[in-house]
């Protein structure tokens, strides 16, 4: 049996809780920032945005897709349709809401159209003939380490195989404990040092941990547990690249 | 707040968080540093409305109750492995072109930092052109620059999108203007049957300043979309490559209506290079 082709109309204030459960599962794997009903009402209210100009996509009756577009005009004159959100399930759903997307901008007389997609498979295929544009460099500093720390270790899987280590964090100025530590079990336990910027770079796969150690960019004491503690801190790095949409380009 | 290093070298300054009424005073502050910031309605949107909103969240340094620093910060949760993270970006931070130089980015970029620690945020983001004196001075202080998903554009009137990214670069680039507005001759840029001159976008008393100027034109074919899209968030040495490599691979090319206006732009290239 052929799957059933995606049928996009405009959004209803009924499909709003159906919503969230899309984005749990388009986003369930990648780092995003938060949408929640409060957000989504926010973007769905956004400069330029009204309710004609949101559509969800669906298949046998289950929300897909969904994209919020905002047209605005500078004050130089250009008419540009900006899709400010586009989430979808996969292929089918992402081209049958960019083409009501392209045909809602042309009819709203717009000069350009700017859209992030998902990263989904073969994504590239739906925009060939687009222009991919370079952006300006999002930049990103810890404030508090314990609270990525315990985030980037809060995969119970992660934890497990960990189980019974006692380490210990001292990334820039903060320690951070991992495992049952009490003062006298300190002295035995490991002790991983490096900069907060460092922690980052591997938080956010930008530094393999091999390198950075054999770099010595990262330190690990005793010697006798390099390996195993290289290989925590590549678990911790974020599982795929974070997604901005140009929403959350503020 | 406590004044530090960079705010006691000026005389009279005050720290403090927006408060309603002050809306007018920031938006004219906002457009006047970024060229074209926008409207009440977009700062609406953005602040106000914003879900976790509050008073705190903008920062405006003052100086004889006229606005001379503006900085804020959106609060928003990350979510990694359904682990949510509380963040902090820093946006829309701005210095009255008159006090530039002395310090006070780097001091709006620290008391929001603070204001966000104490706020629980523990990762902080912020957006800036890469190479400039904000992104240089964010790296010095310990950011990391991290990978985001890519922007697809869809033109579909090339003479307009290449108006505006001329318009919107002009107007964010006060030596480029000057160096432009001496430089004796007005550049025209054609497009196919499109037209427009650097006159018409500074939008000054065009017709008395043609009057004594030769014309230069600069004939662009649709090929050379990518670079002008791109051309704002370019280093300085990307952006002069470009548009050398524009003029060798002739999807640009440069016409003098007189010799005057090829002596105008010999004379005055290195500085306009220069303010690119």
């Amino acid at each position: 049996m052929t799957p059933s082709k995606p049928i996009v109309q405009t959004y209803r204030q009924g499909h709003l809780s159906r919503l969230i459960k899309l984005y749990n599962h388009t986003l369930a794997d990648t780092p995003h920032f938060i949408r929640d009903e409060d957000f989504l009402k926010y973007f769905m209210q956004c400069l330029g945005v009204n309710k004609d100009s949101i559509f969800v996509a669906s298949v046998d009756d289950q929300i897909t897709g969904l994209v919020i577009i905002s047209i605005t005009t500078e004050n130089s004159g250009l008419k540009q349709g900006n899709i400010i959100e586009l989430q979808a399930k996969d292929l089918p759903s992402t081209q049958a809401l960019i083409q009501v997307a392209l045909n809602f901008c042309k009819d709203k007389d717009v000069d350009m159209i700017v859209v992030v997609p998902l990263p989904l498979p073969k994504i590239n295929a739906v925009f060939k003939d687009w222009l991919k544009l370079e952006t300006g460099a999002m930049m990103a500093k810890a404030l508090s380490i314990s609270s990525l720390i315990r985030a980037s270790l809060s995969n119970q899987e992660i934890r497990d195989s960990y189980e019974g280590k006692k380490i210990v964090f001292h990334i820039g100025e903060e320690i951070e404990k991992f495992g049952d530590i009490t003062s006298e079990s300190e002295k035995t336990a490991i002790l991983i040092t490096m900069s907060q910027q460092t922690f980052l770079k591997i938080i956010f796969g930008q530094v393999n941990p091999y390198v950075a150690y054999l770099t010595r960019k990262v330190k690990i004491h005793p010697m006798q547990n390099i390996f195993p503690i290289l290989k925590l801190l590549r678990r911790m790095k974020m599982p795929t690249s974070l997604y901005v949409s140009l929403i959350d380009r503020i | 707040m406590s004044k530090n290093k960079a705010t006691s070298l000026i005389k009279d300054v005050i720290i403090k968080s927006y408060t309603p009424g002050d809306e007018s005073q920031i938006l004219d502050f906002l457009n006047l540093c970024y060229g074209e910031w926008g409207t009440i309605q977009k700062w609406r949107s953005r602040y106000i409305d914003y879900p976790t909103f509050d008073e705190d969240n903008i920062l405006l340094i003052k100086v004889n109750n006229r606005i001379i620093g503006h900085g804020s910060i959106h609060f928003r949760n990350l979510i990694v492995r359904n682990h949510k993270i509380n963040t902090a970006s820093l946006t829309d931070a701005a210095v009255h072109p008159r006090y530039r130089g002395r310090g006070l980015y780097a001091e709006l970029v620290g008391i929001r930092l603070k204001i966000a620690k104490s706020k629980g945020a523990s990762l902080s983001f912020t957006w800036h052109l890469k190479g400039s004196n904000a992104y240089n001075h964010n790296k010095r202080i310990g950011f990391i620059e991290i990978k985001q998903s890519p922007i697809y554009m869809k033109v579909i009137r090339p003479e307009k999108v290449i108006r505006s990214g001329l318009f919107d670069l002009l107007h964010k680039n006060q030596k480029l203007k000057e160096a432009l507005q001496g430089l004796g001759s007005d550049i025209y840029f054609r497009l196919g049957k499109y037209e427009f001159s650097i006159l018409d976008l500074l939008s000054e008393d065009k017709e008395k300043l043609r009057k004594n100027q030769s014309k230069i034109e600069i004939v662009l074919d649709e090929n050379s979309l990518y670079v002008i899209a791109n051309f704002r968030n370019m280093t300085k040495l990307k952006r002069i490559m470009s548009l050398i490599m524009l003029m060798f691979l002739r999807r640009a090319e440069i016409k003098f209506s007189s010799f005057k206006g090829l002596l105008n732009l010999v004379h005055k290239g290195v500085a306009i290079i220069d303010s690119i």
